[in-house]
């Protein structure tokens, strides 16, 4: 989007205010000055909020909004309409306010207490009058186009004078304010001129600083003003996301980092533009493990600045204690079953929640949750992820409707299916490399070693809720790779590791690197489903050897319905919760979760879910059984066998829980922008940069690769 | 997010008030003693916590006090030492599994 220039424009015309025709704007048209606020600091920030309908608050955005507690009580008397006054003659723009008011009323605000209202007369005479004052005034300009709430307006014969209030202390620049506080309240001006006052100036006052700034609305002010009023209702018609402001210190002050990621966004824009090449060879360069370090960029990059946070606050809680009731205490959510309590957590520690099978909640309980945004998931007792409820739909309406069309045209989206599956292979394939890295530099001795997986970041926390409760096989948290059974474990697993693992792992990887190729050159959704099935065979095949547990764990490739073998329940069940998590992470996004690219939609399966599920499946489910079983953490007991089918016991339940969060609150280095974040956060960021390539800012998606 | 570990305590001079201001702090984090909380909050979380206790208490006749015991997870909690039975185990940062 080009930032605009005053030049071309009529100047005369936007000091007027006269627009060529003249259009008068409907209520709906009408541009909260709030928002010009926004734009002013950031265009990109505006457009969040106001086309996407992004909200969110960081400390900064709910100080302000507690610095206003006092003002926001609309005032009992409405103020004269311009008219009551009469012929008055204009008075001199600069009131000097601090000495009119005998003290300003905010410096009390802070101490919570507000002070009566200075005595209100109808000022009919001018000069001497006291002020006349009104709180929390919405107004409007049906020819500026624009609405606004007023913090404070006094008024002093037909002098009008706009008061804003804001934190902090008055910022050190020849203004002494900010310049999106100086139009926003230049607007508040416009607005009140329409109206038929006359106002020159207005003032912020600085919670902080105890102090109020006048800010002339001079011609400068007003033409700047003006110009931007129409650069905003221009990105309101434009549906182009402005870029991201380029190493701005706005941005770690901004509430909408996480949702924007300035530096990002930045950095792939800047590869993409540094490659110059056509969309498909971008996508088998992204991340690529065997081009590492490549020259993509030629230009010294700024480096991406951390400003997300490497993980939330809150974290799920599961329930699958069959009968249990959630129910909700004040601010705690309390899961009982029969008389007992089995625990109660405050709900803002709580990020979603998970039910399995007779589990109840309570409508006072789920009206909380959804709430606060907290979704929560329905799983069979089995472990099938069935449904989710949540709060209204988000409103990025643009999203979705990307979504649909992109949807319903095959090359764009093969072009995604291309992205998730090339990094599935590569991610499966990285899994074996280091494995077999690992064995032959172990000396096939050490059975439990994968360099990244575990154990470093959580050595220390061996709590798993109240292990009173289904404590079978290994209820806590194991700190170290169990001895108790590495003889069981060790035995077989040696015996096939001797049967040429290297050779067999080198042609493996070298298939997969083909595939991985082929499959980002592929041409129909046919020929990459195709590659897509025999790349898992080969990967299955070597994973089946990374397994240590035994007999028990014998794994000949994957069986679904049901699961025929432990492995393979294991892998549906945290296949599963995968699903949840990517179902929760595109919904905060704004997607439908329901429609894909690669998964075609099927009635209630969450197929983009699944879609960006692919990438994650080696990383986050594989690697999750390998570690549940490589340390021993379940066992031959943790199954049972009915009919064929194989499902988890209650205990060995709770263990696979347990390990994926281990493994989704991991931290990693990410391998694109080299900050340290949790699985948890990675999952979300991806859904963020899909949407991203939806709606045109991305060329193509950049699939989460580990080295 | 950084949390930071939190000794809350209150006088509130109304037997309503002080239910309510019980029933808060109970979504905040646990009680120790009468009228003593311990809450790992974030940054954000705290400005919860004050908004929503401004509303409840009086603050011409209630006292709320605020004590920084430093990071989660670091002294913040080895500063707690108790005589008699304590009222604490500090929850780890795990997802609850019941
Ligand atoms: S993070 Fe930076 S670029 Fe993004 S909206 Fe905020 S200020 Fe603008």
């Amino acid at each position: 989007m080009a930032i605009l220039t005053s030049s071309a424009v009529d100047l005369a015309d936007l000091l007027l205010g006269q627009d060529a025709d003249d259009t008068v704007f409907t209520d709906e048209e009408l541009i909260p000055v709030r928002m010009l606020n926004e734009f002013t600091y950031c265009p990109r920030l505006a457009y969040l909020e106001w086309v996407q309908g992004e909200f969110t608050d960081n400390l900064d955005t709910r100080e302000g909004t507690f610095g206003h507690r006092n003002v926001d009580r609309p005032s009992a008397r409405p103020i004269p309409a311009p008219t009551e006054f009469g012929d008055v003659p204009p008075q001199p723009a600069a009131v000097p306010i601090e000495t009119s008011t005998s003290n300003p009323t905010a410096t009390t605000s802070i101490t919570g207490a507000e002070p009566s209202p200075p005595s209100i007369e109808p000022a009919t005479t001018a000069a001497s009058s006291p002020l006349l004052k009104t709180r929390s005034l919405t107004l409007s300009a049906a020819r500026e186009g624009l609405v606004a709430k007023l913090d404070l307006l006094e008024l002093d014969g037909q002098h009008v004078t706009p008061v804003e209030y804001k934190k902090g202390a008055i910022p050190d620049n020849p203004f002494q304010a900010w310049e999106p506080e100086r139009v926003q309240l230049c607007a508040q001006g416009l607005i009140l001129r329409e109206n038929g006052y006359q106002c020159n100036a207005g003032e912020i006052f600085y919670i902080e600083s105890r102090h109020r700034v006048t800010v002339p609305f001079d011609d400068a002010l007003v033409l700047r003003t003006r110009e931007l009023i129409r650069q905003l209702r221009e990105m309101g018609r434009g549906g182009q996301i402005p870029s991201p402001l380029v190493d701005s210190p706005k941005c770690p002050r901004c509430s909408l980092v996480g949702i924007c990621l300035p530096d990002e966004t930045n950095l792939l824009l800047r590869d993409a533009a540094a490659t110059g090449l056509d969309a498909s060879t971008r996508d088998s360069r992204a991340g690529s493990p065997d081009e590492d370090g490549s020259a993509s960029t030629n230009s010294l990059p700024s480096p991406v600045r951390h400003l997300l946070p490497a993980r939330d606050d809150a974290l799920p809680l599961y329930v699958k204690e069959q009968g249990a009731f959630v129910g909700k205490d004040a601010d705690r959510l309390v899961v009982r079953h029969r008389t007992a309590t089995l625990i109660s957590v405050p709900l803002i520690d709580v990020s979603q929640v998970s039910l399995f099978g007779n589990v109840q909640m309570s409508s006072q309980a789920l009206r909380e949750v959804v709430d606060r945004g907290i979704s929560v998931c329905h799983f069979s007792y089995g472990g099938w992820f069935a449904a989710m409820t949540t709060g209204h739909v988000h409103k990025n309406i643009e999203l979705r409707m990307a979504q649909f069309a992109t949807a319903a045209d095959p090359v764009k989206s093969l072009e995604l299916a291309k992205s998730f599956i090339v990094a599935k292979i590569r991610n499966g394939r990285t899994m074996l490399r280091r494995h077999a890295t690992a064995q032959q530099r172990s000396g096939q001795t050490d059975t439990t070693s994968e360099p990244e997986i575990d154990l470093t970041d959580e050595t220390a926390s061996p709590r798993c809720v109240d292990a009173q409760k289904g404590s079978g096989t290994s209820a806590g948290w194991p700190v170290q790779a169990p001895a108790a059974n590495q003889d069981v474990s060790e035995a077989p697993s040696d015996n096939r590791l001797t049967q040429k693992p290297s050779e067999a792992t080198a042609r493996e990887l070298a298939q997969l690197a083909e595939w991985a190729r082929m499959a980002g050159r592929a041409t129909s959704a046919e020929t990459l489903l195709g590659l897509e099935g025999m790349a898992a065979k080969v990967y299955f095949s070597g994973f089946a050897r990374l397994l240590k547990g035994g007999h028990a764990f014998d794994f000949s490739g994957r069986n679904r319905r049901p699961p025929r073998d432990p492995i393979n329940a294991l892998l549906s069940f945290v296949y599963s919760l995968l699903a949840k998590e990517l179902t929760i992470a595109v919904r905060s996004v704004g997607f439908d979760p329901l429609l894909g690219f690669f998964h075609k939609p099927r009635y209630g399966r969450p197929s983009l879910a699944l879609d960006l599920a692919e990438e994650f499946r080696p990383l986050i489910g594989d690697s999750t059984v390998l570690m549940l079983v490589n340390n021993g953490e379940i066992s031959e007991s943790s199954f049972l066998a009915r009919a064929g089918a194989v499902t988890l016991t209650e205990p060995g339940r709770k263990a696979v829980i347990a390990a994926f969060e281990r493994r989704m609150e991991q931290e990693i280095t990410h391998p694109i922008f080299g900050y340290r974040i949790s699985y948890r956060r990675v999952l979300q960021v991806q859904a963020r940069l899909l949407s991203r390539v939806l709606l045109g800012e991305l060329a193509s998606y950049p699939g989460f690769c580990t080295r | 997010m950084m949390k930071t570990v939190y000794l809350v305590s209150y006088d509130v001079c109304d037997p309503r008030r002080l239910r309510l201001t019980y029933k808060k702090l109970c979504g905040f984090g646990m009680a120790l003693q009468y009228s003593v909380f311990r809450c790992e909050l974030s940054a954000m979380q705290r400005q919860s916590l004050k908004e929503q206790l401004w509303d409840i208490l009086n603050l011409e006749e209630d006292r709320v006090m605020i004590v920084n015991l430093g990071p989660a997870g670091a002294r913040g909690d080895e500063c707690f030492e108790f005589w008699g039975n304590p009222r604490m185990s500090i929850p780890a940062r795990t997802a609850v599994i019941v």
